[in-house]
């Protein structure tokens, strides 16, 4: 099953000659992580906003949990989709950490008793609980990203779409934050979209779409798209570390096996050589 | 030999010191920066990284200390005058700097800094088209608004606007978060281009894969203090070390010390992809000890 489904959208920014996105018909499962990767200006993020309806659908149609993205739904849309975005400067809107974390909770109209109990349990899914009565200027950039994605799990929205919300995180806040979105999925039944353009990343999860110049190239399960070297090559978009290690064993005459491996099953088979 | 870029002596820095939120964000830090090399500036989120670069920009005033950038030394109460100087020799390249751009079009946005300078307007545009060209950006884009590109070349844009100003040194904040694979590539090569070019680069970074590849020093942060002050190898080398500072070792060095771990024999620790594999190979042809 399908939560979102997205059936022959196109997209023109006004003023521009060519589509952003041109055609596109792509779902994404319930339950599941499905990253879409695509380079810079591939049309990825204009996607994810057309999915909640940050800019308005031009031509195709998207449902998302049974409901048409239009100007009549929009209110039921941002109740089911939290929208994490890349830059948490902007996203900033309390005077301290946990003002901030309220400030999604008080427009949904949740009763007090029940907020601080959500604003901790939020804070402390981020690791940033000991920096609830913080200001954003005491901050970093990753801790306020942190922040934002605290806000949205408070709201306890259905979807989860991530737009290249991690890039900002050190890499140990970043695994943890990957950690937790995985363990989101299973325990609460998040659907999660992230929008990346490193596919180290996609390999967290379920689903890969690529997309290049507004098109779609690829969809199908995230072992089956990782491992293609040719398709990943032919859009620019790297190999994820295990990968990388593979192709260069076999340009060296040490082939290894096709399926993809993660670092542990990688180290696994080169010490059982 | 080439004198220290930047020293910094006994530097500490407040925010809102003598209120409720007052916060102790650097202490005590003695540092040396030699020119022309490439300096990684690391920590965890929070450790102060970016209040020691906007020290080191001017930008902020410090509680205690001095900053000396070439003949230019600021302490607690040196005047604005000297603050602006400081500024005039750092280039800073801020997180996201796109978010910065404000011009009708990429050309004039570009020579804001120049004019900001005092340059006049032919010299302005002739800085502002160089930087341009440095970054390879398209010509018949000159005149674009540059909110019409997309956010690689707004990046490239803010970037230019910076080297226009011709610093000597240059402080990159995660100058490539968000870029593609791509653009993450060329954005490095500009960096290690500048850097030949005989600028002072200090790249604020979380890649550690960065760290490893391209610098010659570097500074790790821990709770406002310096933790580590050496190069790549000697920082990767010692775990519990890095365990304490609370920071990760390049993916290919994690990968060798596990394989370690399981007896796979490595001799020496791969700072990037392409060693790695060499010395996997080493083992597999039982070539142990022999050399690059």
């Amino acid at each position: 099953m399908a939560i979102v489904e997205v059936k022959g959208v196109s997209y023109t920014y006004p003023g521009s000659n060519e589509p952003t996105l041109n055609d596109i018909t792509v779902s994404f499962p319930t339950k599941e992580w499905t990253t879409i990767i695509g380079h810079n200006g591939s049309g990825k993020s204009t996607l994810a906003r057309l999915i909640d309806e940050l800019i308005p659908t031009s031509a195709g149609e998207i449902i998302v949990d049974g409901v048409p993205v239009d100007a009549e739904h929009v209110g039921d849309v941002h109740q089911k989709i939290g929208f994490v975005f890349q830059n948490p400067e902007n996203q900033f809107v309390g005077t301290t950490v946990e003002d901030d974390v309220a400030f999604g909770l008080e427009n949904h109209q949740v009763p007090r008793d029940k907020m601080q109990f959500r604003i901790k349990q939020a804070l402390n899914d981020v690791n940033m609980l000991e920096f609830a009565k913080k200001e954003p200027a005491q901050l970093s950039g990753g801790q306020k990203q942190r922040v934002a994605i605290a806000g949205i799990l408070s709201l306890r929205p259905k979807i989860l779409i991530f737009d290249e919300a991690t890039s900002m995180l050190d890499p140990q806040a970043r695994l943890n934050i990957i950690q937790l979105l995985k363990k989101l999925k299973v325990e609460k039944g998040f659907t999660i979209i992230a929008i990346s353009h490193d596919p180290a990343e996609a390999v967290a999860g379920d689903n890969v779409v690529i997309l290049d110049h507004g098109k779609i190239m690829a969809s199908g399960k995230t072992t089956d798209i990782l491992t293609n070297h040719d398709l990943m090559n032919r859009y620019n978009l790297g190999l994820p570390f295990t990968e990388q290690l593979k192709a260069k064993l076999k340009a060296k005459g040490i082939p290894s096996p096709e399926v993809y491996l993660d670092e542990e099953q990688m180290i696994q088979w080169l010490s059982q050589q | 030999m080439v004198e220290p870029a930047i020293k910094i002596e006994d530097l500490s820095y407040i925010y809102s010191p003598e209120t409720a939120f007052a916060y102790q964000a650097l202490s005590n830090i003695n540092l040396t920066i030699q020119g022309e090399t490439i300096t990684a500036v690391i920590g965890h989120t929070g450790s102060g990284k970016s209040t020691l670069m906007q020290l080191v920009d001017g930008l902020l005033i410090p509680t205690n200390g001095s900053i000396t950038v070439g003949k230019v030394k600021v302490t607690p109460n040196s005047s604005k005058e000297d603050f602006a100087q400081l500024r005039n020799h750092v280039g800073f390249v801020f997180q996201f700097p796109e978010s910065q751009l404000f011009a009708d079009s990429v050309i004039q946005d570009v020579m804001f800094g120049p004019l900001n300078l005092g340059m006049s307007e032919n010299a302005a545009r002739r800085n502002a088209k160089e930087a341009l060209e440095r970054l390879s950006f398209p010509t018949n884009l000159y005149e674009r608004s540059p909110f019409e590109l997309s956010g690689g070349q707004m990046r490239r844009v803010a970037i230019a606007g910076v080297l226009a100003m011709d610093p000597k040194i240059l402080i990159l904040d995660e100058p490539t978060a968000g870029l593609d694979p791509n653009g993450r590539k060329e954005l490095m090569q500009l960096v290690q281009q500048l850097h030949e070019e005989g600028k002072t680069i200090i790249l604020i970074t979380h890649q550690m894969e960065q760290v490893a590849e391209y610098a010659d020093q570097v500074v790790a942060l821990s709770h406002g203090q310096v933790a580590f002050n050496g190069s790549p190898h000697e920082l990767f080398d010692d775990q519990s070390r890095l365990q304490k500072i609370g920071l990760v070792a390049p993916q290919t060095v994690r990968f060798a010390q596990k394989l370690q771990e399981q007896g796979v024999h490595i001799t020496k620790l791969p700072m990037n992809v392409d060693e790695l594999a060499e010395e996997i190979i080493k083992v597999k042809k039982g070539m142990t000890g022999y050399g690059k």
